[in-house]
């Protein structure tokens, strides 16, 4: 049955005619993200898009702390980082309180995110009480707390983190790929590893935080309810971050070797995963567009009818392009609990090598532009989302309108396009295997 | 020869005019579809994409006498499978334009869920109108439907929130739809016929019925794209779902299962009354958000998941407070028992304001997607009582003029009021293997 299944799908990706009424009348000129306006901090830069229809407002950080600054020795430091500036004590009307704390009490939220050339922290609340909020994070990042007991509720709040990453297979395959792939600190996992971070001292925290945390090396950006006063504040918290900048690092790539390279584990699951990793072309490159509608063909041309759109849960095989990494990637996964892993894997390098010797017919290209060009814009829709979105491409040097280009370069992808960034990118892969704990590694 | 039929039908109700959209007024449209049911659109121009819903008001578990649970869930993807008139499934269509397609099932109503790029958001709804207004069903789209419905029946059989959450509700209401599970067993699913399933979606599934909720870019007029929907038959019975009858308070309840879990199920006020609805909003709020709720924050790293919410359901609501994990199950309820005697006492005047004022946050935050808020209207409509629904004025309208009134003497009375008595407790609890007991003289050997 699943053979069967996979089968038909080979012949879809293999050219056939996908009958789809709809493709062919796809207009994606007609969508557009609104401009963003550019406004000048002094050492830093504001990207805004202001939505009046939005109640909430939300204000995004980037600082230059990201994992490509760790080594092995410290792996984990930039989140154990940003778990103690949520964790430093501000001044509030209750009195003092932990920042993430102060936050919530006063009606807003904090939240963090490690990536591999920055750790971003995104700030919400309604309009009008956005900037008095921005002035406690600013206050708790002009002056944070390494200490205990701020430095051991931090590192307890990680573990918890570290555990839950552990328990998704696709994490840990993706962990693994770019383990493999990356030179250096980018290939850490975001989080580190639990026995890492106990050995992390307050002294290696408050090093790399004066080390990474610099004012004129990082950008903000604003999205919703954005006023005047917002604008003000945001200027004020770039303002409590120590003064200075740090040279960029180039992140360095392994390159992919020829033939099968497999990475091997075993996790607390209850059934096998694979997931494939390519280099991929980062934004800015003439080829992301193309490796879009690759990823959008991969993530969809195995699945199974179904009544509806079928959650990650129950895919038996998808795509993510992980462009948030540069240079970018992009892993394919295969579900085990769905489809039998060594079947799924050869029928996927079936269609790959396919994508790889023909162009694709004009439907099958259609259908899967379309599915590129809304799964872009379906994914991006909460405020966090979209304040990331405009900083990440800014931080790859990028317009923070480079949205709209995206969109262009999707609706002029052609076959040719799709086959070249195929041959380009698709021959050279690595295998992460995560297994359930037992079982054989054959 | 009934799918004929309705494919006669569908021709009739293509043919009819659509009724030209109310004028704009601060992004809020609203009015009445060409076939009879309302729709609303709200226009949010910041990203280009669309959600496009329609609910229906409808019984989850049929129409008839004798209740199939899960039968409004599976005639509902039946309906997006199956091959109609235009020769493409709605499912199809809506992945063939990079659109999600999503379809949830509750005691009383029908959620069917698109969320497209804004460009194509009048094609979409289009194709929706002309799939559900004149329902066409066949045998190979009742079988991926049945496909489906099973395969969420099993993942859920997994999830002891979800068992738990069937047990108090079924435990809380005597008969009625909100007696039985929305999506089924699986016995139920398998025996249901295409006949009983084009029965229900002829009933249920109709623009007379409907209430159409679109938000994102697109402009009012997008409704003009609505089909008119099959004319009313002679013999129409007519829509809407079934009372549920609140049982009288029982003893708690334990339940075999595969993993633990304990819960108490409360009967709340109506969606009428918005006043006590908005305050056990905010006292799920206040005690059980995650992260931030106190009985949340006191449960952290103790190995135990907690989920509690007020549902606004017509009559009555429903307060649910779920504990389930490895952890220590009694500790946990005793936190929750203690939290909810402190709320029938006043809370100090400034941390009551202050978790009024966070409390509105959150669910501005929970309202920020074309997609929540399209959910959330859609919720309020098929409820009865769409001026209440949050996010309707921003951060205005009736719902936050309700929670900015809320004063910590009457969130206070209203938990006395509702949450002194559960409705209905239930544990699930891991039944045991007998331990084999040694005889005298076993193992000596």
């Amino acid at each position: 049955m699943i053979k069967g299944r996979i089968a038909a799908a080979v012949l879809l990706a293999a050219l056939l005619p996908a009958g789809s009424m709809a493709a062919a009348q796809n207009s994606p000129d007609a969508l557009r993200y609104p401009p963003t306006t550019v406004l000048d901090l002094g050492q830093s830069t504001l990207f805004m898009q202001a939505d009046r229809t939005q109640p909430l407002a939300g204000v995004q950080l980037f600082v230059p702390a990201g994992l490509s600054r760790e080594t092995n020795a410290d792996s984990g430091i930039a989140a154990l980082t940003a778990e103690c500036i949520l964790r430093t004590p501000v001044a509030t009307p209750l009195g003092r309180m932990a920042l993430g704390d102060a936050l919530a009490a006063e009606g807003g939220s904090i939240t963090y995110e490690v990536e591999s050339r920055y750790t971003r922290f995104y700030v919400e609340a309604q309009g009008e009480r956005l900037p008095g909020i921005l002035a406690a994070v600013g206050s708790a990042l002009a002056a944070p707390d390494f200490d205990q007991p701020v430095l051991g509720a931090a590192r307890t709040a990680l573990d918890q983190k570290i555990d839950a990453a552990e328990s998704n297979p696709v994490t840990v395959g993706i962990d693994m790929f770019k383990q493999s792939y990356f030179q250096g600190g980018a290939g850490l996992p975001s989080l580190g590893t639990a026995a890492n971070v106990a050995n992390l001292t307050g002294a290696d925290v408050r090093k790399f935080f004066a080390a990474s945390y610099k004012r004129s090396s990082s950008t903000v950006t604003a999205v919703g309810g954005v006023t005047p006063q917002i604008a003000e504040a945001a200027k004020a918290l770039v303002a409590g971050l120590p003064a200075g900048a740090v040279a960029p690092v180039a992140t360095q790539i392994k390159p992919l070797a020829e033939g099968t390279n497999r990475i091997i584990t075993h996790r607390d699951i209850g059934a096998p995963w694979l997931v494939l990793g390519f280099a991929a072309p980062s934004p800015g490159d003439a080829d992301f567009g193309p490796m879009l509608v690759i990823e959008a063909l991969l993530s969809n041309v195995f699945e199974r009818s179904s009544a509806t759109t079928l959650p990650a849960v129950e895919r038996s095989i998808g795509a993510l392009y992980l462009y948030d990494d540069q240079p970018s990637s992009m892993v394919v996964y295969v579900n085990g609990t769905e489809i039998e892993p060594t079947n799924a894997l050869r029928e996927l390098l079936t269609v790959v090598d396919s994508l790889s010797a023909q162009p694709l017919h004009d439907d099958v290209l259609a259908r899967y532009r379309s599915n590129a060009i809304g799964t872009f814009v379906t994914d991006t829709l909460s405020l966090d989302d979209r304040s990331w979105a405009i900083g990440n491409f800014v931080a790859q040097g990028l317009s923070p309108d480079y949205s709209n280009t995206v969109l262009d370069a999707l609706a002029a992808t052609t076959s040719d396009d799709v086959q070249r960034v195929a041959k380009k990118y698709l021959a050279k892969y690595t295998v992460a295997i995560v297994l359930p704990r037992g079982s054989s590694d054959r | 020869m009934r799918v004929l039929a309705l494919i006669g039908l569908l021709a009739i109700g293509l043919t009819l005019p659509a009724r030209a959209a109310a004028p704009r007024a601060d992004g809020l449209a609203r009015g009445s579809l060409p076939g009879g049911g309302t729709y609303l659109v709200r226009s949010q121009p910041a990203l280009p994409v669309a959600a496009v819903e329609l609910w229906y008001r409808a019984p989850s578990v049929g129409f008839a006498r004798d209740p199939v649970p899960g039968l409004a869930l599976l005639s509902a993807k039946a309906v997006a499978a199956s091959v109609p008139i235009t020769g493409t499934t709605l499912s199809d269509f809506v992945a063939s334009i990079g659109g999600k397609l999503s379809i949830s099932a509750y005691p009383d109503s029908v959620e069917i869920s698109v969320l497209v790029p804004a460009n194509r958001a009048g094609d979409v709804l289009r194709a929706m109108t002309s799939v559900y207004f004149t329902p066409v069903l066949s045998a190979a789209g009742l079988r991926i439907a049945r496909r489906d419905v099973l395969q969420e029946t099993v993942i859920r059989s997994f999830e002891s929130e979800e068992m738990l959450r069937d047990a108090l509700l079924a435990h809380l209401f005597a008969a009625g739809p909100a007696h039985y599970p929305a999506y089924g067993q699986p016995e139920d699913i398998r025996k249901v016929t295409l006949d009983t399933v084009t029965d229900f979606a002829t009933r249920a599934f109709r623009a007379k019925n409907a209430y159409l909720i679109v938000t994102g870019a697109v402009p009012p007029e997008v409704v003009d794209k609505a089909v008119a929907g099959r004319p009313k038959a002679a013999n129409d019975a007519g829509e809407g779902s079934l009372p549920s009858t609140v049982a009288a308070p029982s003893q708690p309840l334990s339940v075999d299962a595969s993993d633990p879990a304990f819960g108490y199920a409360f009967a709340g006020p109506p969606i009428t009354d918005e006043r006590a609805a908005t305050a056990l909003d905010f006292i799920s709020d206040y005690l059980f958000r995650p992260d931030t709720g106190v009985v949340a924050r006191r449960l952290a790293g103790t190995a135990l998941d907690l989920n509690g919410q007020f549902v606004t359901y017509r009559n009555p609501g429903v307060m649910l407070v779920q504990l389930s994990g490895t952890g220590d199950l009694q500790a946990g309820r005793t936190v929750v028992d203690a939290a909810l005697a402190q709320m029938r006492k006043p809370l100090d005047k400034k941390a009551f304001e202050l978790a009024r004022d966070a409390f509105v946050y959150h669910l501005l935050s929970d309202l920020q997607t074309p997609l929540e808020l399209a959910d959330n209207f859609g919720w309020y409509s098929v409820e009865g009582n769409a001026e209440y629904a949050p996010g309707l004025a921003g951060g205005g309208g009736r719902y936050f003029a309700a929670a900015k009134g809320l004063t910590a003497e009457y969130v206070a009375g209203i938990a006395a009021k509702y949450l002194s008595t559960p409705g209905a407790t239930v544990t699930l609890a891991v039944h045991k293997e007998p331990v084999p007991q040694a005889t005298a003289g076993a193992g000596a050997q």
